[in-house]
């Protein structure tokens, strides 16, 4: 992947064919980052805009030799938590709630987006941890990040990330198996 | 647990989760009317700058024609009385900024170490103290770096016995104003890591800027 952004160095791809790679290439997988934090799919989706509008105003900014994944996870991680400082928060929940009582016999793209909501019961009780259990099980075991990467990405020092993974894992191993008894 | 945990990046129902070609399209349009915004935005900053350039001309000779003014009237037109006063504005502070301040409290607990642990950038635990009392009180800022700091030989080490406990702002949280110079923040937290606990941070207004000004942990469990 990271040879568009060298073409884009080399001035052989222009930003908007470069953005469109970035697209194909990472535009599910920063969803389904921004999701872990959000746990909406429209607000994932949206935050995922955002990532690639900021990643063409600020392409010029990446080091030549530069990784571009990290990058963009460290930017999506970054919108997901100005999205929790936001009042749009509170202002989404509400329509959220209200949409339950929109009544269709269609299947409306809410329902679809509804289905996308559905989880298999390992992802749902990650997706219940607090934050920061939650993003570290996110990198390490979905991204498949290194503890370094993991680290690094979350500005959280190797020991930290390290003792989150483990009482992480910890609870959850407490929420699987009570809930089996 | 583990065996599980290693098949999630696989098997988790978060890969039915999809970058819409909906979105992809209105990242595109969002992209040209940029574009299009920033040729308009570039004329723009020209007017701005001819209008600042003007107005930085201006108030100079503003200021060197209305001394000239002042020297050219009578001087005892001053000693006739005395000018009005000058309007003294109370500035009500608004309410704390509750997740800026913690967020920057987090961020000066969680000092850069090397591989001893041995704190990079501060070199004694005064130091430390004096960076703390910039958004918190000299209370808060001696108890944080004796708890979560040690002095080894002279040096300053992370301390290992634990992390800071921190409000989560993603979970309910109580907010009582004192006054309006002091609010207080309270939320009861359950973790692996610190067990069932009640948390108690007061904030308060001091000098033109809000800072932490007590902040207390209870254990529910009685665990410590």
């Amino acid at each position: 992947m990271d040879k568009f952004v060298e073409q884009y160095q080399n001035n052989e791809i222009d930003k908007d064919q470069l953005i469109q790679e970035l697209m194909t290439h990472y535009g599910s997988q920063v969803t389904r980052l921004a999701y872990s934090y959000v746990k909406d799919v429209q607000t994932a989706e949206n935050i995922a805009q955002d990532v690639f509008i900021k990643c063409y105003k600020k392409m010029h900014h990446l080091k030549k030799g530069s990784a571009i994944k990290p990058w963009i996870n460290s930017i999506t991680i970054n919108k997901c938590k100005d999205h929790f400082r936001s009042g749009w928060v509170k202002h989404l929940r509400l329509n959220v709630d209200f949409s339950k009582f929109i009544k269709s016999t269609a299947p409306s793209p809410e329902t679809e987006m509804a289905k996308k909501d559905q989880h298999d019961e390992l992802t749902k009780e990650v997706l219940s941890l607090p934050v920061k259990y939650r993003e570290v099980i996110i990198c390490y075991h979905f991204q498949e990040l290194s503890i370094n990467e993991t680290s690094e990405l979350l500005n959280v020092k190797v020991p930290t990330v390290s003792s989150r993974l483990r009482r992480a894992r910890l609870m959850l191993k407490e929420k699987l198996e009570g809930d089996h008894k | 647990m583990k065996e599980r945990l290693n098949e999630f990046s696989k098997k988790s129902s978060l890969n039915n989760i999809e970058f819409s070609e909906e979105s992809r399209e209105q990242v595109m349009e969002r992209i040209s009317k940029k574009s299009k915004v920033s040729v308009f935005s570039m004329w723009n900053k020209r007017i701005l700058s001819a209008a600042t350039l003007l107005l930085l001309l201006m108030v100079p000779t503003y200021i060197t024609f209305n001394s000239l003014q002042d020297d050219a009237t009578d001087p005892n037109e001053n000693l006739s009385g005395p000018s009005e006063n000058p309007k003294v504005q109370s500035v009500e502070p608004e309410k704390p900024p509750l997740e800026d301040l913690e967020n920057q409290y987090e961020s000066m607990l969680m000092q850069e170490y090397n591989e001893e642990l041995e704190v990079v950038n501060y070199d004694t635990k005064q130091e430390l103290i004096d960076a703390f009392t910039k958004i918190m009180s000299q209370d808060v800022a001696v108890q944080s770096a004796d708890q979560f700091f040690r002095v080894n030989n002279g040096e300053l080490f992370v301390s290992e016995s634990g992390e800071p406990s921190l409000i989560d702002f993603d979970t309910e949280y109580n907010l009582t104003k004192n006054s309006d110079k002091e609010y207080e923040l309270t939320q009861t937290q359950e973790s692996e890591l610190t067990g069932n606990i009640h948390l108690t941070v007061t904030y308060q207004y001091q000098e033109g800027d809000w800072i932490i000004a007590a902040r207390n942990v209870e254990s529910l469990d009685n665990q410590y």
